[in-house]
């Protein structure tokens, strides 16, 4: 009986552990004894090109690899947007976009530094750059790492260190917040051993730091995809515009009071290490407090207790009866959060104070030119004048102080309002130069702010889009079901809906969202509608 | 260290360089260094547990020699019978400890050092002097390469129980380098974190919730975490297993397969071959044979069966509720042997052909039930509970559980729980292929380049964004690294 003819087996081609044609075939290969279990010995030149090859491809699959993971670390990690106009990882990022040396001061601390001290301001009125590197809550660790980091890339000739920290121990979420946009070096990687011990953590989590992030899957938004872009103009300064910081100041006494307590080992530590740093660089360092109604006399003893132990640096309480006066602050019209954080007021007095101090004495920097500050200055402008739009109450002069040329106004109302509050409606949109309707409408005006054919969409139905470019467009439409959402596109393309989260709810009366394309910043957003008992229009602030 | 650590895939990387790095005869020296080294820190160097593992071993190695060298046969069972009895010793003292709760006998056995892993190594020693003693295997002559067998890292804390006759060939012998190994071995890796961190910890999360507060939950609750605990059991042993076969494949070394697809068994019997079978077959090679198996009449094999099964529970857990689930499913095989008759009579008179997927359903239905229960026995915090949660399981039928979003209250939230369904449902499509093509690494391993890249980047992503892990949660623990 003839045998079948076994079927020369074929090669396959990028197989692991495929044969290519010319290779012998494993099972040609001799006996093996209990040593050498693996494949046929080839020659070794050919053996060595086969392990080479295999190497490169455990290398460039390793690349791939790693390079996935960190790109999937950096979308769950938590970008911390403070506010539309200070993410702390755009305004790290800002800093490294800086010129370098070309900085004269930096300012450091916990958010009362970024609220306190606003840089275009500083150059505006003393010619003095600097950047505000400010985080919530910055530890002293960070704050040390930061300052080392700082004098690699730019040559200040003073350090401004907010003090609010001073009382705090080492805390991990904010450490790493602070540290998170600071670029990869030996300064960084110290950064998180210096963390991994104080706090006893495991190191690799800040390398993937998914291992922190990776409940987050759940919450992903299109910002964690495409980042966030805010404002870098205004260089790590947050500006708070409302106004309620409340009365009641009590001054602290300049004197320290007896036997008082002494700063931890760890923040006494970290605060030697920047003081080092900041004598081998020449760089001033002032210790400043700013007004708030949270610092206590026990904090500032502390703290002066240490600066009198130190020589070199200055320490200036702002809470102190003296200087409080001397910077004119006054927390009802100065401070937000209760007396927590300076307002835009605040931080123009204190800004203020800090520019005279450091032109004067010891510090006397230098007034200078400078294209970058010269170029930001427009968006201080811009960001004042939208503070005032925000903190308007006039129901008369609102529109007026929109500015058409930076801004787009998007105004929706459902059919079956008062007649008192259509015809302030109609007047609104009259001002706003749209043709008043009757109905229910959703309409737009004004421009993308020079960004030109930028689309800016209505993505609930697509016959609502329309190209901007300086013009107007309005649609009328059917909102009697309640508002529709309204979303826009721009900028990095992330889309986002303008209208309250609860804008399906028959809102009685019109919504007008005053929204910056080009920093993606929702400036104001009001209602218009009629009290309840009185009949009369009011104008009211929707959160 | 855990098996799923960075610092663990740390070690293996460098173990793999290190062992083909050296010269092909000397390759189990790297074996060797980093068994010993994984060992001393997966102990914190406590020299106790070192030296107790080196003791034991030592004691293997003498007398597997002295049993090969002597002549005489009641020397050699005295021998064996003594050797026994020490590699045991210290593992009887610790599972006898909770039934003697009180006595001073319990107050010094609680104060012994029981090394981590002795449970999986000591079971192996005795295998290797009793194949000694039964001439299936010669005694291995070198003290630092029987030292890698008795030690080896990658089984060491969770099996599988090795046999010396399978392990010794590509363990001590050195393997070449071979691309396939390598492949195959990540693949394994890589399903195993896929079972750990998506499946088995997932549903712990559930699991944990109901379990730990049997009283607050009724009904279909109970019914939903003795499913996903049986899940969960599989799920996360079947892990440790892949992550160890994985990491020995890379080095070209097979170690034994521990599961069969026991969720398909359609009989009790069925399950205990195809779930942890390096153990089932140590019990049945080591245990029931010895004790005459089933050549000495019906009575005598049940009897036997019950030995097995009784000494099977003492070694999963302490105490009287793992006593108790031993007993159970000594019971379950007893009762299957003496039902076998009128079952397949039934079977034959409705029309039931045996080996038809109808057959196997109706089958499966039953031992299902019966294992799950015999999961609540062994996953209950006491044997009160177990009846107070059948008692709960039984007593309501808030079926609405089901859709009014309860279940995402256990602790998983929405998003998670659809993540565990799909996980879940990953594995059974996997476990249906597997049935009938053999292992799915095995063909992940020898796809193109390309789609294995993909494939396992695909897996590794899922599992980063996906997984059940992190600073707050300890996926250290496996289930079966406790016993």
């Amino acid at each position: 009986m003839a045998q079948p003819q076994k079927r020369k087996p074929r090669p396959r081609l990028g197989r692991a552990g495929g044969k290519s044609p010319d290779r012998p075939s494993r099972r040609q290969g001799t006996k093996r004894g209990l040593i050498g279990t693996g494949p046929r010995r080839d020659s070794i030149p050919a053996r060595v090109a086969r392990h080479i090859r295999a190497l490169v491809g455990y290398v460039v699959f390793a690349c791939i690899l790693l390079s996935s993971l960190l790109q999937t670390n950096w979308v769950m990690e938590s970008k911390w947007v403070e506010h539309e106009r200070l993410s702390i990882i755009s305004g790290q990022e800002a800093f490294y976009a800086t010129e370098p040396d070309s900085l004269d001061v930096l300012f450091m601390g916990t958010s009362h530094a970024f609220y306190s001290f606003s840089p275009q301001m500083l150059y505006d009125e003393y010619g003095i750059t600097s950047h505000n590197l400010g985080t919530c809550a910055q530890t002293m660790l960070a704050t040390r790492w930061w300052v080392e980091e700082a004098v690699k890339r730019q040559s200040p000739k003073a350090i401004v260190l907010e003090t609010f920290a001073f009382p705090w121990e080492l805390n991990s979420e904010y450490t790493r917040m602070a540290l998170n946009g600071m670029r990869w070096s030996a300064t960084k990687v110290d950064a998180m051993l210096d963390l991994a011990r104080g706090l006893d953590e495991d190191p690799s989590s800040y390398l993937m730091s998914n291992l922190l992030f990776h409940d987050r899957w759940e919450e992903l938004e299109q910002n964690d995809f495409t980042g966030t872009e805010c404002a870098p103009e205004l260089r790590g300064w947050l500006p708070a515009f409302w106004a309620d910081g409340g009365e009641g100041f009590q001054p602290l006494s300049e004197e320290i009071g007896e036997d008082p307590e002494e700063l931890s080992d760890y923040v006494r530590g970290q605060l030697d290490r920047i003081c080092e740093v900041c004598y081998l660089n020449d760089i001033k360092l002032v210790l400043v407090t700013v007004p708030s109604k949270s610092w206590t006399q026990e904090a500032h003893d502390m703290t002066a207790k240490y600066v009198s132990e130190k020589h070199g640096v200055e320490y200036y309480d702002l809470n102190c009866a003296g200087l409080y006066g001397e910077i004119g602050y006054d927390y009802e019209n100065d401070a937000t959060d209760e007396g927590g954080h300076a307002n835009v007021d605040g931080a123009r007095k204190m800004t203020s104070w800090v520019g005279r101090l450091l032109t004067s004495g010891d510090y006397a920097i230098e007034p200078h030119e400078d294209e970058s500050f010269e170029a930001s200055h427009a968006y201080l402008e811009q960001s004042l004048a939208e503070g005032e739009l925000f903190r308007s109450k006039d129901i008369d002069g609102y529109i007026g102080n929109i500015d058409l040329s930076n801004h787009v106004v998007l105004a929706a109302s459902p059919s079956g309002m008062e007649e008192a509050v259509r015809e302030v409606g109609k007047r609104w949109l009259e001002e706003l130069g749209l043709e008043p309707t009757d109905g229910a409408f959703v309409a737009i005006a004004g421009s993308t702010g020079g960004a030109d054919g930028e689309e800016l969409r209505l993505i609930d139905d697509e016959e609502l889009s329309g190209i901007l470019e300086g013009g107007l467009v309005a649609y009328a439409m059917d909102c009697t079901e309640g508002l529709p959402s309204m979303t826009v596109t721009a900028g990095s393309g992330v889309k986002r809906n303008l209208m309250p989260m609860d804008g399906t709810e028959k809102w009685r009366g019109m919504v007008f969202v005053t929204y910056d394309p080009v920093h993606q910043v929702m400036v104001d957003r009001r209602l218009l509608k009629a009290n309840d008992y009185t009949g009369e229009v009011e104008m009211h602030r929707m959160m | 260290m855990s098996y799923v650590s960075v610092e663990f895939f740390g070690f293996v990387l460098a173990y793999v360089a290190l062992y083909y790095l050296l010269p092909l005869k000397q390759r189990w020296i790297a074996s060797l260094i980093a068994s010993c080294l994984f060992y001393w820190l997966l102990t914190g160097g406590d020299l106790a547990m070192v030296g107790t593992l080196l003791g034991m071993s030592a004691i293997a190695y003498g007398s597997a020699l002295w049993i090969e060298a002597s002549q005489g046969k009641a020397l050699r069972k005295v021998v064996l019978g003594l050797t026994v009895l020490v590699l045991l010793s210290l593992l009887a003292i610790t599972k006898a400890v909770p039934f003697a709760e009180g006595s001073a006998f319990a107050e010094w056995g609680g104060s012994l050092i029981v090394p981590i892993g002795m449970s999986f190594f000591s079971l192996q020693l005795v295998a290797y002097v009793v194949d000694v003693y039964r001439k299936k295997v010669k005694a291995q002559r070198n003290i630092f390469r029987h030292l890698l067998f008795s030690t080896y890292f990658p089984q060491i804390i969770q099996g599988p129980i090795p046999r010396y006759g399978q392990l010794a060939r590509t363990l001590l012998g050195g393997s070449r380098f071979n691309e396939r190994n390598i492949s195959h071995g990540f693949s394994l890796i890589v399903w195993g974190m896929f079972l750990k961190l998506m499946v088995a910890d997932k549903a712990a999360v559930m699991v944990n919730e109901v379990f730990g507060s049997p009283q607050l939950y009724t009904g279909w609750f109970v019914a939903v975490a003795i499913v996903l605990y049986s899940v969960q059991l599989y799920a996360d042993f079947m892990s440790c297993t892949r992550i160890s076969q994985g990491v020995a494949r890379l080095v070209g070394v097979k170690l034994a397969e521990n599961f069969d697809h026991p969720y398909a068994s359609a009989s009790v019997g069925e399950f205990w071959r195809r779930w942890h079978i390096s153990l089932s077959s140590w019990l049945k090679d080591y245990v029931y044979i010895p004790l005459g198996g089933s050549r000495k009449g019906k009575a005598r094999k049940y009897l036997n069966v019950a030995i097995v099964f009784l000494v099977s529970g003492i070694w999963h857990g302490d105490g009287v509720r793992f006593l108790a689930w031993g007993g159970l499913h000594a019971l379950y095989q007893v009762i299957e042997g003496l039902t076998e008759r009128p079952r397949l009579f039934i079977e034959k008179h409705i029309g039931l052909r045996r080996g038809s997927p109808s057959w196997r359903i109706v089958r499966w239905v039953p031992t299902m039930l019966a294992i799950m229960f015999g999961w609540l026995v062994f996953r209950a915090p006491t044997l009160e509970a177990v009846g107070e949660m059948m008692g709960a399981m039984l007593s309501c039928n808030n079926v609405w559980i089901f859709f009014d979003g309860q279940l995402e209250a256990l602790g998983l939230g929405a998003k998670g729980l659809h993540v565990l369904v799909l996980s879940i449902a990953t594995l059974f499509f996997v476990e249906r292929y597997e049935i009938g093509h053999g292992s799915i690494c095995k063909w992940v391993s020898e796809q193109h380049l390309i789609v294995r890249w993909a494939l396992h980047l695909a897996v590794i992503l899922t599992i980063w964004v996906f997984g059940t892990y992190g600073l707050e949660f300890d996926a250290a623990d496996f289930i079966y690294g406790g016993f």
